[in-house]
């Protein structure tokens, strides 16, 4: 099956005023997303994830590297062209609230993209927004209500109804529930899960909550310091995690359960600036598993599961050595 | 263990253009000393007030309308502003969101972390520096000395968060607030935070509140949970019983909503969260709730206790356990 | 934000002094349409021989050294005065608010230089560069919009501008951009929008400084002309009056302006701060 998306080499470096240094937000990044499925891209403050999120729609140009979406090279075509292509690759926010219009009703939000894309009626466009709140959940009322008299959960409904307004076949979702209260969350989850069956649609799912991105991701990408760490499919990602910052990261999630104790693997520090990145293994400064070598090279892709590819030079070593301890992340029940 | 905070009746509202909001309708709550009561709530559940409310210091619009808050005897509520600042400087500390904003921006860490240790007790200038480069030491800041001078703008959020949780500390309070200590801080730095905090307080043997909206951090760090929702307790039992038998319809959402479990079809909670300025009568749950009876809308529930230590404030459970 | 009662009602509740604004200048608008007619007396007509008359029950507000009833006079006044300054706050906001939103959104020279060129007009003494231009232009009423057009435009360019600032880095631009929007729907469809309401709050507060202007000018000879009534030209003509005694011919006329103008200052006001987007 051809891939809905390729990400080759991506490369974004953002310069920074009156300094020849420049603020190194994503190296060398590369993945591919099937039809219908999700990747989860995870990672903290600085990975780059929510720079690659906008790369990949070409919102902010790349500084290196190639975008292939439905086998055309994005990096490569004029505006013009790419705005031809906009209904089909869509994005979806993190605050509900600053990414609707103040000024306009909802039913004027959701017949924006109609508006530009198609060449329906007036009456045509006020069907077709009643057909996406339905949709999204949202009751037929809602087209004469502002953004700021809906609660946040409602806002970003509407959000998601304008992205899936002219049908796209792929969404990049930065975060969209990361500001939302749990239960309002576990609805829009839920709601993403459903439109992605209903409508065939690919999600790159950009967040920094591991729980939420096992529920909905087909595979998991973890990114530290613009670099893709550890990529494998969900499950195998959350039973056998094989880069120390993936075992970080996890180790820290606390997980809603007075019973499960997790494995401290706690890493010390602080993340250091995307300007001032350490050599060899971004990650030796922190690592609890760092050895000499890892302040010297970089770490090439080490394949340690059919699907599964950690940038660690002491993978195998660190897997054969620590048995994770399953319990602290039970299975899905599916 | 003797009760360390006894709150009665609590009930805080805010007065402004848009009306009355009722944002804390009658909170009853105790910790015991060396207890760690975590507080979950969502928007609209009061829980962002309660802190303040707790050492009373809420600002209008908002205002304490009426109940009690004893500390060792006295209703903070009540005392007059000197004694009240004293308890509050060197046996109550107070961590809040945002750490950053809560610090001066004009005055250098070393100095504000200093003064805080000398209004509470330390009159030598020397001994409250040492004293200050000691706390940032325990909450693992590394190079303290350094650090002394640094502005608030120049710490990342994650340093600003445990000068913060220094200063609380600093005066080894009897009673710790923390409200949202962690949020908007990554994973790894705010499960190093959570474990310091968790530490520091066994040590210091201090009682704690902890308010989230994080499940997580309530089931790995508290022995205790309050259930807030609509500005009153509806659930409230020990960590472990609480999570193996959420008994309140809301609670029950609540944990579903952070399931790991992929469930088809998750029954959730329909509606939005209350609007404190426009409250329904009765359970505030009634117009949500799948177990709604006509007499949810009637009549407000009162806390049940339908196991020892087990509390529920729901008309439907309270029978059911009956 | 539709324009609704509960959002006046909220708007009075506020700001009550939009309320003593809002009837000030609803009442000089009335004026500004039935003023010159429902007069007792004609207000272009002198009538000699009733020269300087003080006060009575046949002439409200006495009678000039031209034998002109004042009072009619008075109220005949709000047309040309209010004609002038509406219509230079709108020529006003023509031109400045769309190269507001070019200043704004594109950066670059044609940015800076539309910067620096408001700079230079309001760097100028407001009354000297009124006075120059309508020497330059000629005496006539339509030069007179002209000038209050001009003086104002910057007010306009920085207004918009400074919001298109803030606008272009909202997520729900970008939103915008990626359904596909190019820089003209954006500017059309989310900028503009979102930067009028303090356009529409401060035009009264122009219209007010604009009477003043106007009649400042007039006042020296250079606005309006005898015996189109005026405010200011009536105060100039009175003037000289005041000494001997008869206040009544600059009196009148001074303390309507002043109620107008402070009128259109107070409702303007009111609708900035009600506007204002910080305070979200």
């Amino acid at each position: 099956m051809v891939p809905i998306v390729r990400v080759e080499h991506l490369v974004k470096h953002f310069s920074i005023a009156r300094s020849t240094k420049a603020l190194q937000a994503v190296n060398d990044v590369s993945f591919s997303i099937a039809p219908g499925e999700t990747l989860g891209l995870v990672g903290e403050s600085g990975s780059g994830k929510t720079t690659v999120g906008r790369c990949v729609l070409r919102l902010i140009e790349p500084t290196g590297g190639r975008i292939l979406f439905e086998d055309r090279d994005l990096t490569s075509l004029s505006q013009e062209s790419l705005r031809v292509l906009r209904p089909r690759l869509q994005l979806v926010f993190q605050e509900p609230f600053d990414s609707l219009d103040p000024q306009m009703t909802v039913g004027q939000i959701l017949a924006e993209p109609l508006r530009l894309h198609t060449r329906l009626t007036s009456a045509e466009r006020r069907d077709r927004v009643f057909e996406l709140l339905e949709l999204v959940g949202l009751r037929r009322q809602l087209t004469e209500y502002y953004p700021h008299q809906m609660s946040a959960g409602q806002q970003q409904r509407v959000g998601i109804a304008r992205a899936i307004a002219t049908r796209p076949s792929f969404i990049v979702l930065d975060e969209p529930v990361s500001s939302l209260d749990p239960t309002a969350r576990a609805e829009i989850i839920d709601l993403l899960i459903d439109l992605q069956e209903r409508l065939s649609i690919a999600y790159l799912f950009i967040s920094h909550d591991l729980t939420t991105v096992r529920y909905l991701s087909t595979w998991v990408a973890v990114m530290y310091l613009g670099k893709i760490v550890e990529m494998s499919p969900t499950e195998e990602l959350f039973e056998q995690p094989s880069h120390p910052y993936t075992r970080a990261l996890l180790s820290a999630v606390p997980v809603p359960d007075p019973e499960v104790k997790r494995p401290k693997y706690v890493l010390e520090g602080e993340i250091p600036s995307p300007i001032n990145l350490p050599s060899g293994c971004h990650l030796h400064t922190r690592c609890p598993a760092a050895i000499a070598a890892c302040r010297t090279t970089t770490p090439e892709e080490v394949q340690v599961g059919e699907a599964h590819w950690v940038a660690c030079i002491r993978a195998h070593e660190l897997r054969a050595q620590q048995a994770w301890e399953k319990q602290s992340f039970p299975p899905l029940a599916v | 263990m003797s009760v360390l905070l006894d709150v009665r009746d609590l009930r805080i509202e805010f007065h402004t253009s848009e009306g009355i909001g009722r944002a804390v309708n009658g909170i009853d709550l105790s910790v015991d000393e060396r207890q760690i009561m975590g507080i979950v709530g969502e928007s609209g559940s009061g829980k962002s007030v309660i802190a303040s409310g707790l050492v009373n210091l809420v600002n209008p619009p908002g205002k304490i309308v009426s109940g009690t808050v004893m500390y060792r005897g006295r209703d903070l509520l009540r005392e007059p502003d000197r004694s009240l600042q004293r308890i509050r400087g060197r046996e109550i500390g107070l961590i809040v969101q945002n750490a950053k904003s809560a610090l001066n921006p004009l005055i250098p860490i070393g100095r504000q972390l200093a003064n805080a240790i000398r209004a509470h007790g330390t009159r030598d200038a020397q001994a409250a520096a040492d004293h200050a480069i000691l706390m940032l030491e325990k909450v693992g800041i590394p190079d303290p000395v350094m650090r002394l001078h640094s502005y608030p703008h120049q710490l990342s959020g994650g340093i600003a968060q445990r000068v913060m949780i220094a200063m609380a500390l600093s005066s080894n309070p009897r009673l710790l607030i923390a409200d949202e200590p962690t949020s908007g801080l990554d994973v790894t730095i705010q499960a190093q935070i959570l474990d310091l905090i968790h530490t520091l307080v066994h040590e210091l043997h201090s009682a704690t509140f902890l308010i989230t909206r994080d499940l997580g951090i309530i089931a790995q760090h508290c022995e205790s949970i309050a259930v807030l929702y609509a500005g009153l307790i509806i659930e409230q039992a020990p960590v472990r019983v609480f999570f193996r038998h959420p008994t309140h319809p809301y609670s029950e959402a609540l944990i579903k909503s952070v399931a790991t479990t992929r469930e088809r079809g998750r029954r959730l909670l329909p509606g939005t969260s209350p609007n404190i300025y426009d409250l329904p009568g009765g359970c505030p749950l009634n117009p949500r709730c799948p177990l709604v009876q006509p007499i949810c809308r009637e009549a407000m529930p009162g806390l049940q206790e339908t196991s020892p230590g087990h509390f529920v404030r729901c008309h439907v459970r309270a029978l059911e356990s009956n | 934000m539709g324009l609704n009662s509960r959002y006046l009602r909220y708007l009075v509740r506020t700001q009550p002094t939009a309320l003593v604004g809002a009837i000030i200048v609803t009442l000089a608008i009335v004026l500004a349409v039935v003023g010159p007619v429902i007069g007792p007396f004609d207000a272009r007509t002198a009538y000699p021989g009733n020269q300087l008359q003080p006060p009575s029950l046949r002439h409200l507000m006495g009678t000039d050294s031209n034998g002109m009833d004042v009072f009619s006079r008075v109220i005949a006044s709000p047309r040309t005065d209010l004609t002038i300054a509406i219509l230079g706050t709108l020529g006003a906001i023509v031109l400045g608010v769309p190269l507001g939103l070019i200043a704004g959104y594109y950066r670059g020279f044609l940015s800076e230089l539309l910067m620096r060129m408001s700079d230079i007009v309001q760097s100028f003494p407001v009354f000297l560069l009124g006075m120059a231009l309508v020497v330059v232009t000629g005496q006539e009423i339509k030069n007179v919009v002209y000038v209050v057009a001009t003086i104002n435009c910057p007010i306009y360019v920085r207004l918009v501008r400074s919001q298109v600032l803030f606008l272009r880095e909202r997520p729900f631009i970008e939103a915008a951009r990626a359904l596909g929007g190019r820089d003209r729907w954006l500017i059309r469809e989310h900028i503009l929008p979102n930067s009028i309401g303090p356009v529409v709050a401060n035009a009264s507060i122009t219209i007010g400084w604009a009477i003043l202007l106007t009649a400042g000018l007039s006042f020296i000879g250079a606005g309006v002309r005898v015996p189109t009534p005026e405010w200011g030209s009536m105060i100039a003509v009175g003037a000289k009056n005041v000494y001997t005694g008869e206040w009544w011919p600059s009196v009148f006329p001074g303390v309507a302006l002043a109620v107008t103008v402070l009128g259109f200052a107070l409702l303007g006001e009111a609708l900035v701060h009600v506007t204002d987007p910080t305070r979200r």
